[in-house]
């Protein structure tokens, strides 16, 4: 198939030289019209199912390449999850947290408050954070090596106040 | 006023959100309404999440939804976030922080840092102490105080023990088994449980192959992980025992034989006190030992002496003082003794030098030297007496001829002098022999001794011609003694011979005389007696 949009981390730009006045600085709700518009179209397109798979899949993608690019390698589970605490604070991406952690049996519950996806939108009774649980997994295979399936189970969406997500280990890459 | 159905479901409500136990119905209007099953379902949900959270069950998984239950939920979120930062804090990770919590994030960041902190301090003191531990010189060792297994050891203590690091770990050595005598350890532990340390107690301990340590061990007692250890450091001092022991045995047999020497052995220190006197002094001086290492210089020398020693000591320092080496002293000295009188000693000294070089002090022989004194005074007076009239003889009466005119010369004090000859000696010889002329000389002798002063001298000047020297005498009194001598001599009977007389000639010091010229006048004054008549005293103008 003919590709014209691989990503690439180049594809970001230089905002510096872009947007000399404006900067980095944008509003959450042009994300977020950029990310709901996204999703009714492909939903249109693909139906609901394969919209969320898409859009795990590009979490997933992104998480891929932000691992590379924004993560200093280093063995220590701790001092990757600093982190990516940091960095996600840093980025007004959401506060990050850990609630638990296995990585022997390869079981988290992960979560994310004022996440960028959710935070403050109205209910909905289903959870909507499916590019955040592709991010998420991409994160984790990236810092251990294992895939990771990542399933949101809170939601601001759903009610909650904190997304909060169950990350578990799989066989896939073995 | 409310209905009494809507009272009922307030009451219902109420129980729900106040009390401890709920109503087990729904109220009966409400059963079938899905919105108060749904309502009732969220509240239960809220007291049993409450409910669980309160008691810290934060595994407790929050049924429902909305926005009461999704803050509980979030809560509990946080908790446990805090839960999964504090096991990384407690595993060593101190990287961890707190955000968005408000001043509890504060708080706890900053228990955080100071916790880091404390356990870096911690850290560094450990490792300090390790340090410290591994390369103090002396075997230290750390050992369960109840079955003491040996639980960490430094370098020393392999040196010392000749056990290999790979052996102790192979098979774990317990400080019992090192133990030459068990008891030593009861008595320790006894000890460490009573006071809580040991300084310097001396133990036998064994090595790797069996053989036998001395080791000075002090200890602490100390808590690990709220066990009792203790901490040991052992100085081995085995080398040094044996060193000790060679030193007593060497030390004995000096002593043995310094005790039973006949000599008086001692030892003095550079203030003049004895350090050690040998039992011997008491047979020569009669004081026992206590009683000499008691006494001051003045009692251990007569006046005489002393003077010997104090120059000694002064050598001494002096020697001392400039790095020279303790030249040996040998000399006589005169003791005190405990019956008053005295006791002549030869003492010889040398110095003492400790293994560096080190002056100590000094050693002294003093040998009993009376008898040869004696033979010495005998031997003396023999050389200056005459055999037959035990009077001077010719040597002494030139010496002190000399000396009283050397005397007279500087100090200007007169000496006088007179030789008298027996008349018509050779007649006594004739008329009665030898042995009564002999008899003759000694008898006069007697009398002329008997009849001047202690200070004079009476000399056989050669035959049956005598000198005297008076010394502080001048020509006057001179002439006063020949005369009173003459007298004497005249009424003297001698054995015998009965009656003898005597002719004497006198002469005094001038300082245009030399002592031969002396003589020489008396001599001629003598000779102008006899011309005269004999018995009688002249001298020259």
């Amino acid at each position: 198939m003919e590709r014209k949009y691989a990503f690439s981390w180049d594809l970001l730009g230089d905002i510096a030289e872009g947007r000399p006045y404006l900067g980095n600085a944008t509003r959450i709700e042009v994300y977020r019209l950029m990310q709901f518009t996204f999703k009714d179209i492909i939903e249109q397109h693909v139906g609901w199912e394969k919209t969320n798979e898409i859009f795990y899949q590009a979490g997933k993608l992104a998480g891929q390449e932000f691992y590379q690019n924004m993560i200093d390698k280093t063995d220590d589970f701790n001092n990757f999850i600093n982190q990516l605490q940091t960095v996600l604070k840093e980025l007004g991406m959401g506060i990050f947290r850990v609630e638990e952690a296995d990585m022997e049996k390869g079981e988290l519950t992960l979560t994310v408050a004022e996440d960028l996806d959710c935070s403050g939108l109205p209910e909905t009774g289903y959870e909507i954070c499916t590019y955040d649980e592709g991010f998420i997994a991409a994160l984790l295979e990236g810092f251990s090596g294992i895939p990771f399936v990542v399933k949101e189970t809170d939601c601001w969406c759903t009610g909650d106040r904190t997304c909060r997500f169950s990350a578990k280990a799989t066989n896939e890459g073995n | 006023m409310i209905s009494k159905d809507a009272r009922s479901l307030l009451d219902y409500l109420k129980a729900l959100l106040n009390d401890v136990r709920i109503k087990p119905d729904i109220p009966t209007d409400m059963i079938d309404d899905e919105d108060f099953l749904c309502l009732d379902k969220t509240i239960k949900s809220v007291r049993e999440a409450a409910l669980e959270l309160g008691k810290g069950n934060l595994s407790y998984s929050i049924e429902g939804k909305g926005y009461v239950l999704g803050s509980l939920k979030a809560l509990q979120s946080s908790l446990r976030n805090l839960t999964w930062k504090t096991k990384a804090i407690a595993a060593g990770d101190f990287s961890q922080s707190v955000h968005f919590l408000g001043d509890f994030s504060d708080s706890f960041n900053s228990m955080t840092k100071q916790l880091a902190v404390s356990i870096q301090e911690i850290k560094e003191a450990q490792e300090h102490f390790e340090m410290v531990f591994n390369t103090i010189p002396d075997a230290t060792i750390i050992t369960n105080f109840e079955d003491g297994s040996l639980v960490a050891y430094n370098q020393a203590f392999i040196e010392t023990t000749k056990f290999s690091v790979a052996e102790l770990n192979q098979n774990p050595v317990t400080i019992i088994d090192l133990y030459l005598n068990i008891e030593e350890r009861k008595m320790l532990l006894e000890k460490l449980k009573k006071d809580g340390y040991i300084e310097n107690a001396e133990i036998s301990f064994l090595g790797r192959s069996g053989e036998i340590l001395t080791g000075l061990i002090s200890s602490r007692l100390i808590f690990m992980k709220e066990v009792p250890h203790i901490l040991s450091v052992i100085r081995d001092i085995t080398e040094l025992k044996e060193i000790e022991k060679k030193l007593q045995k060497s030390e004995e047999l000096h002593r043995l034989l310094a005790d039973n020497a006949a000599d008086v052995i001692w030892t003095m220190n550079l203030d003049g006190k004895f350090s050690y006197i040998s039992p011997s002094v008491k047979k020569l001086r009669g004081f026992s030992v206590e009683e000499v290492l008691a006494q001051s210089q003045e009692e251990v020398l007569c006046p005489g002496s002393l003077i010997h020693l104090q120059q000694g000591l002064e050598r001494a320092i002096h020697s001392v003082q400039n790095n020279q080496p303790f030249q040996v002293f040998r000399g006589e000295l005169e003791q005190p003794c405990k019956d008053g009188s005295t006791v002549w000693t030869e003492a010889t000294v040398s110095g003492i030098y400790s293994e560096d070089g080190r002056f100590i002090g000094m050693l002294g022989v003093t040998r009993d030297i009376s008898e040869r004194k004696i033979m010495e005074e005998e031997i003396l007076r023999l050389s200056i007496t005459d055999k037959l009239t035990q009077s001077y003889n010719r040597l002494k009466l030139d010496e002190t001829l000399e000396q009283q005119f050397e005397r007279a010369k500087t100090e200007a004090i007169p000496f006088s002098i007179i030789i008298l000859d027996i008349d018509h000696f050779k007649l006594v010889n004739d008329t009665y022999g030898h042995q009564v002329g002999d008899r003759v000389l000694i008898e006069l002798v007697a009398a002329l001794t008997e009849n001047v002063r202690s200070d004079d001298i009476v000399g056989r000047w050669g035959g049956e011609e005598f000198l005297i020297i008076l010394p502080e005498t001048n020509l006057s009194d001179g002439l006063h003694v020949a005369e009173k001598l003459r007298d004497v001599v005249e009424t003297y009977r001698f054995t015998t011979a009965g009656q003898v007389t005597i002719s004497l000639g006198v002469s005094a010091y001038r300082d245009d005389l030399t002592p031969e010229s002396i003589v020489s006048r008396a001599d001629a004054a003598l000779y102008q007696a006899k011309e005269n008549g004999r018995n009688r005293v002249e001298f020259l103008e």
